[in-house]
């Protein structure tokens, strides 16, 4: 397919020869993308079973970065980055709010992993990911963020989710693909400013654990989402914890919660007048998220091919869009029409997304500043866990056992 | 110690794997920049020979064996980058694979952490700062964004309302835009004396006539577009306007002396439509106020400028695509200009704020294409707006656009307007309609099918007769209070201008350019005087303090005044 691609590029680049005995070869990009999807999609979920065993039957972390090769190997560079978490997002978004037909094997393709995080959280990122498979694989030292500075960090992709729905329900165009990093190496295209963008982004991997998964992947959300509601939890271990520390040491992604100590009389004082203060903040937050949103309408609306040209008709730029417009019979008084509704559709979506940003920023401050059960173990946050199986492999109960077993 | 070395084993691997992608990566970079001068080289080259004569056939062999041999390096040049992408693929690959096959047999070695656990309590509170800061950084961005992205005009966020389409801002010629409240009767009472819109003023106009129909040129000015609009006067400026497929511009001249006072162009029209040579491009007469004129074209450019002819705004009407092309002349009533607008594919009604320019109400109207004027019809000093089309006699509320009757009446091609008095609306075109219709409620109050009725020219009210001028050189006077046909008269030639009645008489131009001076009889209608202009003309006179302007087809605008 990459080489097909390349020389349909290459042909179109290049002028066909002017000779009358010369025709032109037919291209049939028809067969191009008649390139199975509902095979991709068996695929997956066999991925997503094998990924699943790995992770909560074998309790393997060596399983684990196999099932993360595989994954590389089949989704990023024989599917050439599909299922991709980022043009999956875009294309169901802009399917739904455009009201056109969506293939039934896209369709799959975005629903099966999160339908499988109910069940079984994260494993769709374990591996399944060719976007998650790249960072897992290609981590070399951890730098661990701080547990405050990732989760409010960890708000970006919330943010990213909100706008990029705002852009492809308006048509606003395909923001997200700029920030999908790796594609370049999947699709061995290294072309700039991605192929900038994919070096910053694997030199970061290198140190911080998956940065794109934590701090970007709107996808990513979704599933954070469904996995709270996931029937198997991962458990770092089948033993009696002995809070050696080792597991938290051993996530880089800082899933791993500690356990809190009885919390003294002070703690409560100052603990519960915390969290009355977030409550009570929570309209001014709404507030404030409204108001964010209303302002950033105008930029939204900026990057819409119609803004874009009313923008230069009104400088008097004499732009190929501009004459692109005055060839077509669309008047004046019509692209403004179409701007002010645009603009009037984005500023009211864009006020809703901020109001609800607002809502899922309190959410997450109040359930932060929770405390969590007093249990003396080691938990998993099941919704931050990538099923990477680090922790497995770190706790020494768990490695006592596996050299039980053999 | 099998270990340690397999684990350098792997370190080794993992930097010659490393070496070669940043090696292999930047070669492949290189390359690729490399290759675009030459290609680009051997473009041009080809085409400079190609503009060559071809004919010569060994001219013709080099062209094709280089551009064999172009095509040939371009393609293989391709093929080699290809390739070496491919491989910079599978080394990528590779060591993807070295990194997991370390952390797969080597894990990583952890050391149970001095001091104490993370205290949740503290993370707590750099949680609520790591927030309030989330906030400023966020805030920042966005203001930074709005800098960068967003032109100054449009940083307001709320545009609600329904902005005016194009202000005098955006032509360049800024001015700033007031607005006042018009008093719709006192702006009809001050056109009397005026000639500010198609057939004059919309009250009986108090223009003196001539002293004597025997006329001597006092000036004659050449326009410089071409139209088929009526030149309409205010104090002693006389507007008109003209276009042809490239400009569009509206004239102003000084009624006394026929110089040419300013002129100023219409903006680029975003549209050309196709039009036929009787129509044009500016068929649609102006209309004038005390400081503004107003004037359409069939670009569906709409323009208001000053007296001295600034441009205060510009509007451009919805894609303006109609057989022959557009020729309804607007209509002023106080604050709003009225522009009946029948396109092939939708027919609409606009009023627009003569201030700015704004769309104060449309109404879409369930007709089909047509070229007829909106008429005024004032009854209890409410303003209301009478227009005709194929299919509907309509009137709508001035003030909200509101349709208050719809006569289902009319058919074929309307282009003439009506006229309107006690109560009545009449009306006469060819195929269409002839009769009156009731103000109140449309009602037909009667009907002439059998008398032959204009295509062109619109019919006068004068006394008890309505008057129909036909392009044929027919006059005939039907019964403005029950129809029936009075007399006919034959005239050498046919009108296309409309008549009009000033000074107690009607007034009419025949298309080769005589001036007529009717006055009708109650059998009969005697022609009181008559003018030899020696030009053709479609255009309605306009009258000056005992002058008359004429707009003849040859581009030229010409004062008559009586011989003493």
């Amino acid at each position: 397919m990459t080489h097909l691609s390349v020389l349909l590029a290459a042909q179109a680049r290049f002028p066909a020869p002017e000779f009358e005995s010369y025709t032109l070869p037919e291209m049939s990009l028809e067969e191009l993308a008649s390139d199975s999807v509902l095979w991709r999609v068996l695929v997956l979920c066999v991925f997503l079973v094998v990924g699943s065993l790995c992770f909560y039957k074998w309790r393997s972390r060596k399983a684990m970065l196999a099932y993360s090769l595989a994954g590389l190997a089949v989704f990023g560079f024989i599917f050439a980055s599909c299922p991709c978490p980022v043009g999956m997002f875009q294309n169901i978004a802009e399917g739904v709010a455009a009201g056109s037909y969506i293939q039934p094997g896209v369709l799959l393709l975005f629903a099966i992993p999160l339908a499988v995080s109910l069940f079984a959280g994260r494993v769709f990122c374990g591996g399944a990911c060719p976007l998650g498979a790249i960072q897992e694989l290609l981590h070399w030292k951890s730098v661990f963020v701080p547990r405050p500075l990732d989760r409010i960090l960890r708000l970006i992709p919330v943010l990213l989710l909100l706008v990029f729905t705002v852009c492809a329900i308006f048509g606003i165009g395909f923001p997200l693909c700029y920030l999908e990093p790796y594609l370049p190496v999947f699709l061995l295209d290294f072309a700039t400013p991605f192929a900038i963008l994919s070096a910053v982004f694997l030199l970061v991997g290198l140190f911080i654990s998956r940065p794109f998964c934590r701090y970007v992947c709107p996808y990513g959300v979704l599933l954070r989402f469904f996995s709270m509601f996931s029937l198997l939890k991962p458990q770092i271990t089948s033993h009696e914890c002995v809070n050696c520390r080792l597991c938290e040491q051993g996530c880089p992604n800082g899933a791993v919660l500690p356990p809190e100590n009885a919390e003294t009389a002070v703690q409560h004082r100052t603990g519960s007048r915390r969290i009355s203060l977030l409550v009570a903040c929570i309209p001014f937050a709404l507030f404030a998220g409204g108001l964010f949103g209303y302002f950033s309408a105008p930029v939204l609306s900026s990057f819409h091919r119609d803004v874009r040209l009313q923008n230069e008709l009104d400088a008097g730029i004499r732009s190929e869009a501009v004459e692109a417009f005055e060839s077509t019979k669309t008047t004046h008084e019509e692209l403004r029409a179409r701007v002010v509704k645009l603009q009037n559709g984005v500023l009211l979506a864009s006020t809703a997304a901020g109001v609800l940003f607002g809502a899922l920023v309190m959410a997450e401050l109040i359930a932060e500043a929770r405390r969590r059960r007093e249990e003396e173990v080691y938990s998993i946050d099941a919704s931050l866990c990538f099923c990477c199986g680090r922790c497995y492999a770190a706790c020494p109960l768990e490695r006592k056992e596996k050299h039980h077993e053999k | 110690m099998k270990n340690d070395e397999m684990r350098r084993t792997l370190r080794f691997l993992q930097w010659t794997a490393l070496t070669f992608i940043l090696t292999l990566g930047l070669l492949l970079a290189y390359d690729m920049y490399r290759s675009r001068a030459p290609i680009k080289q051997a473009q041009d080259e080809l085409a400079d020979l190609k503009q060559q004569d071809l004919a010569d056939a060994k001219l013709a062999k080099t062209v094709r064996d280089l551009d064999y041999l172009y095509r040939s390096a371009y393609f293989q040049t391709k093929d080699k980058q290809r390739r070496g992408v491919l491989l910079l693929g599978i080394a990528f690959f590779l060591l993807c694979g070295l990194f997991g096959a370390e952390m797969f047999w080597f894990a990583p070695k952890l050391k149970v952490p001095r001091g104490t656990a993370s205290v949740p309590e503290k993370e707590r509170r750099q949680l609520l700062i790591f927030a309030s800061c989330g906030i400023v950084v966020m805030a920042v961005a966005l203001a930074v964004l709005r800098i960068v992205l967003v032109p100054s005009e449009a940083k307001k966020p709320a545009q609600i309302a329904d902005a005016p389409n194009t202000t005098a801002e955006q032509s360049g010629k800024a001015k700033p835009v007031q607005t006042e409240t018009i008093d719709l009767l006192a702006a009809l009472e001050a056109e009397k004396t005026q000639w500010p819109q198609f057939r004059g003023s919309t009250l009986p106009n108090s223009n003196a006539l001539p002293a004597s129909w025997d006329f001597q040129r006092k000036w004659s000015s050449p326009i410089e577009l071409s139209g088929n609009n009526s030149p309409v006067i205010w104090d002693d400026l006389v507007f008109l306007s003209g276009g042809d497929g490239k400009n569009h511009a509206v004239f102003c001249y000084d009624a006394n002396s026929g110089e040419l006072k300013w002129k100023t162009a219409a903006p680029p029209a975003a549209n050309m439509p196709e039009v036929t040579e009787d129509t044009g491009y500016a068929a649609p007469t102006m209309c004038a106020d005390s400081k503004r004129v107003y004037a359409v074209f069939a670009t569906g450019q709409v323009l208001c400028l000053a007296h001295d002819g600034t441009l205060l705004w510009h509007k451009q009407l919805p894609d303006p695509v109609i057989m022959y092309g557009y020729a309804s002349s607007p209509l002023l009533m106080g604050d709003k200009l009225v522009v009946q607008y029948d396109m092939d594919e939708k027919q609409t009604i606009f009023a627009l704020n003569v201030f700015t320019g704004e769309t104060m109400w449309q109404t879409e109207r369930e007709s089909a294409q047509s070229w007829s004027s909106p008429k005024a019809v004032v009854a209890d000093g409410k303003g209301m707006v009478f227009t005709a089309g194929n299919m509907c006699a309509e009137l709508f509320d001035l003030e909200t656009g509101k349709r208050l009757w719809s006569q289902d009446c009319m058919g074929g091609e309307v282009a003439a307007s009506a006229s309107v008095r006690d109560g009545k609306i009449f009306f006469s075109n060819s195929g269409a309609f002839t009769g009156a219709l009731g103000v109140k409620d449309g009602e037909i109050l009667f009907r002439n099918d059998d008398s032959p009725a204009p295509d062109v020219a619109s019919a006068v009210l004068f006394g008890d007769q309505y008057l129909l001028f036909g392009s044929g050189g027919t006059i005939i006077a039907i019964d403005a209070a029950d129809g029936h046909e009075l007399y006919e008269e034959d005239l050498d030639n046919g009108f296309y201008a409309s008549p009009v009645t000033v000074g107690g008489k009607v007034v009419a131009v025949d298309l080769d350019g005589v001036l007529y001076q009717f006055e009708p009889e109650e059998d009969e209608i005697e022609i009181r005087g008559k003018f030899e202009l020696g030009k053709k003309v479609v255009c309605v006179p306009a009258f000056h303090k005992g002058n008359i302007i004429l707009r003849t087809a040859e581009n030229e605008l010409i004062c008559l005044e009586a011989k003493q």
